[in-house]
């Protein structure tokens, strides 16, 4: 199906990566990765640096394209090319390791401004929905400041609020406690499990295996640009099938 | 009553980096406090940074500590001369009037002509070197700052130091034997709670400290300053930070009052 506005029925998978591969150059960062999500499901996806955990879920709204599988997302076959990745923008929200505000706009201008611009919204109805999500990531008060007055788990709340403010039917996020003092790691983590509570689909790039092991119904584990292993979390860190997979709980627990 | 003042640090090392000093300096003035620690390995551009922060010290009136995360005494058992010389100098367009070191790895292996090195480097300077301990074992244990204390007086210099009262869980060692061992040479005191987490000792909060630290503010000198050093957070971070500096001048008069009733 590649038609930009088909959807999928309730029993579909609303992401289907299928057979996908992709390099940089001559280096194989995605291989054969095959994966299905079901709307509503919550997905951690974890694995060393360089394991192509990332790449992959910038797969997902095109930020990366592949060069062999397919990726069809809501319906919609994003390796078609076109409008798609438009649309499928429109229904993927994605929270990155920096926050990526832009210092120049309040936090209330940063929350409306694609909503604006892409959806055509007034600016009346864009602030409301913006304060609805401000609201909801507990940080209306911040509304008319700017980023650089706010601390990085207030600016990383915003950025989940102006991806809420699209009204996305899947969330992506990408290491988005990284960047944060280990201090600051709950609030944020607090707000998605919030969004996980909700229903929200997500996938969400994290070596917070506490999140993972509270919020996720799946847990893959990539390494060398493949899923190695997936499985629910208290199969997944009770009985980890895989060597690989053992070496890095291993590790990443004993960090933790 | 101790003045009270900040370390930095407190912000969390990304946010400090994030926001930079001078904006915690600023934070930290309108929120009561008496001074700053500024700490050399969250400044992102220390030439450029360093004036800008004296300048607010300055115009608010506030005290300022330098801290230079390298250690004193090399793994080779030589004076770390380069990063000393290097933090006087910042600490003197800081206008601080202390410098905060670990011994590092000083120990039985320094070099003969260490001491006498420190205490040629130091002789011009009028600020004053003061010595934390640190997390390390080589650093932060009772025996070991005793025996660089103890060899540092033989040498002619008395110095100071800066009591960090959660550091001593980290090696093992009592704070209130440690605060009973060091008090007579205790000029700064760094305040901050510990917690056990399963695999790992993590600074909290005095309110929510699991250690004695009443006790081992009481057995430390009353009048030297008093530096907040566990994690401030919250979304309104001026309240948070003046309900913390307010908190501890609270239990300071409290301790005053007591030795007052009590002598």
């Amino acid at each position: 199906m590649t038609d930009a506005t088909a959807g999928t029925s309730s029993a579909d998978p609303i992401i289907r990566i299928e057979a996908v591969n992709k390099w940089y150059g001559s280096f194989q960062v995605l291989t054969d990765i095959n994966l299905q999500v079901q709307a509503g499901e919550r997905i951690v996806v974890c694995g060393p640096s360089g394991s192509g955990k990332s790449t992959l879920i910038r797969c997902i709204n095109r930020l990366e394209v592949v060069q062999k599988g397919r990726i069809v997302v809501d319906g919609i076959d994003l390796t078609a090319g076109g409008k798609n990745v438009d649309s499928v923008r429109q229904e993927v929200g994605m929270v990155f390791q920096q926050f990526n505000l832009f210092p120049h706009l309040t936090i209330l201008q940063n929350c409306t401004l694609a909503p604006m611009r892409s959806r055509g919204i007034s600016q009346e109805e864009a602030e409301t929905i913006a304060m609805k999500y401000l609201t909801r990531v507990r940080i209306p008060e911040q509304a008319n400041k700017y980023p650089s007055q706010l601390s990085g788990g207030q600016q990383q709340r915003v950025a989940i609020a102006r991806a809420l403010c699209m009204t996305p039917k899947i969330m992506l996020f990408d290491e988005p406690t990284s960047a944060l003092d280990p201090e600051l790691v709950k609030e944020v983590l607090d707000t998605m499990i919030g969004l996980a509570e909700d229903g929200m689909t997500m996938l969400c790039v994290t070596h917070e295996m506490g999140f993972a092991r509270s919020v996720a119904d799946r847990v893959i584990f990539m390494a060398d640009g493949k899923i190695i292993e997936q499985a629910p979390p208290q199969q997944f860190f009770g009985n980890p099938q895989n060597e690989k997979t053992r070496q890095f709980l291993g590790q990443i627990l004993t960090n933790h | 009553m101790p003045p009270i003042l900040i370390s930095l640090t407190s912000f969390g090392a990304a946010e400090t980096r994030r926001h930079g000093q001078l904006w915690f300096t600023y934070l930290a003035h309108a929120a009561g406090v008496q001074g700053v620690e500024v700490r050399e390995e969250l400044l992102v551009d220390a030439d450029a940074e360093i004036p800008l922060i004296a300048a607010a010290v300055r115009d608010a009136g506030m005290a300022a500590v330098y801290s230079c995360p390298a250690p004193l005494w090399l793994p080779d058992g030589t004076l770390n001369q380069p990063a000393l010389v290097q933090a006087l100098t910042y600490a003197a367009q800081l206008g601080a009037n202390r410098l905060k070191f670990a011994i590092g790895h000083y120990g039985p292996g320094a070099h003969p002509d260490s001491l006498p090195a420190l205490q040629r480097t130091l002789a011009p300077t009028s600020i004053e070197l003061v010595i934390e301990n640190d997390q390390t074992v080589s650093a932060g244990t009772v025996p070991a700052l005793q025996a660089f204390f103890a060899a540092a007086d033989a040498h002619g210099l008395p110095l100071g130091m800066t009591f960090d009262m959660g550091n001593w869980h980290w090696n093992g060692e009592c704070p209130l034997q440690a605060a009973e061992a060091f008090a007579s040479r205790v000029v700064y005191v760094h305040c901050k709670g510990v917690q056990r987490l399963p695999a790992k000792w993590v600074a909290v909060p005095l309110s929510e400290s699991a250690a004695p630290w009443r006790a081992v503010l009481r057995a430390l000198p009353s009048d030297v300053p008093w530096a907040i050093e566990y994690p401030l957070i919250g979304d309104d971070l001026l309240a948070v930070t003046t309900h913390e500096s307010k908190h501890l001048r609270a239990v300071a008069s409290a301790q005053a009052n007591a030795t007052t009733h009590n002598p």
